[in-house]
């Protein structure tokens, strides 16, 4: 499951949308994987790692 | 010691002599050229030259025409991942004039040479089983987004071309290529080829 699987399954009513402008996940083809590098959604808060794993 | 010759405003043309071997020009008793023992000539103000009188091959590396310049291309087809953008593995080189371009570590163009840059990224996005509603082709300078391009959507391969002129310091700037699409379930590829995804820049005026 990806990274944005993960997120989606926790939060649905998340759309395509806010992947493109408030929250930003990305991969910098370094072998580390997904992360997020931005999370400014006006109401839901940032997973936790936790809430990640 | 040096050896003059003046033109002067008063005496007309006034030598003196030693045994130096520097001579020195001067107009109105103040020096415009001194030319050294060693045949070296020193300038007091920059000298004015016929227009085109340089050729190419002459001017400083600092010059544009002489700039850093590299065009290289993803060699194999590179899979993303839905709503995450992922760094383009531009990994072959056409060629890299000045090694400014990471080709196998984190792919980034690093210009040593400060100045302005004309930068063209092309994406070739391949979907399977999915019509992307995003495709995004993004520039981005030192980690962060600078710009980007939205393409149009819907269909199986198309390709995705952002252009622009960006300045860079010479020393820590860097330029990276970025790809996004959102969409539902399938597979999304970046297509690998010389002539399907690829980066390049270079160098158009100093800075």
């Amino acid at each position: 499951m990806t990274l944005y699987d993960k997120i989606k399954s926790l939060y649905p009513e998340l759309k395509d949308a806010d992947f493109m402008d408030t929250i930003r996940l990305q991969n910098d083809s370094d072998g580390k994987g997904d992360y997020i590098a931005k999370w400014e959604h006006p109401t839901l808060p940032k997973p936790t790692e936790e809430q990640l794993a | 010691m040096t050896t003059t010759i003046n033109a002067s405003t008063s005496a007309g043309l006034v030598q003196t002599a030693d045994t130096s071997g520097v001579l020195a020009l001067q107009t109105a008793g103040t020096t415009a050229v001194t030319i050294s023992s060693g045949q070296v000539a020193t300038f007091a103000q920059a000298p004015v030259l016929p227009a085109a009188s340089i050729p190419q091959a002459a001017l400083a590396a600092n010059v544009a025409g002489n700039g850093p310049a590299f065009s290289a291309y993803l060699s194999a087809n590179q899979n993303l991942t839905a709503s995450t953008y992922t760094k383009v593995t531009i990994n072959t080189k056409d060629f890299d004039t000045n090694s400014n371009y990471d080709n196998s570590t984190n792919y980034r163009f690093t210009p040593t040479i400060a100045g302005y840059y004309q930068v063209n990224v092309n994406a070739n996005f391949n979907s399977t089983g999915v019509n992307p509603t995003n495709d995004i082709t993004l520039l981005y300078k030192n980690g962060s987004e600078i710009k980007r391009v939205v393409g149009a959507s819907a269909t199986s391969s198309y390709g995705n071309t952002l252009s622009s002129l960006i300045y860079m310091n010479g020393s820590t700037d860097y330029l990276e290529m970025y790809v996004f699409y959102s969409g539902g379930t399938g597979t999304v590829s970046i297509t690998g080829g010389t002539n399907y995804t690829y980066f390049s820049a270079s160098m158009v005026r100093s800075a």
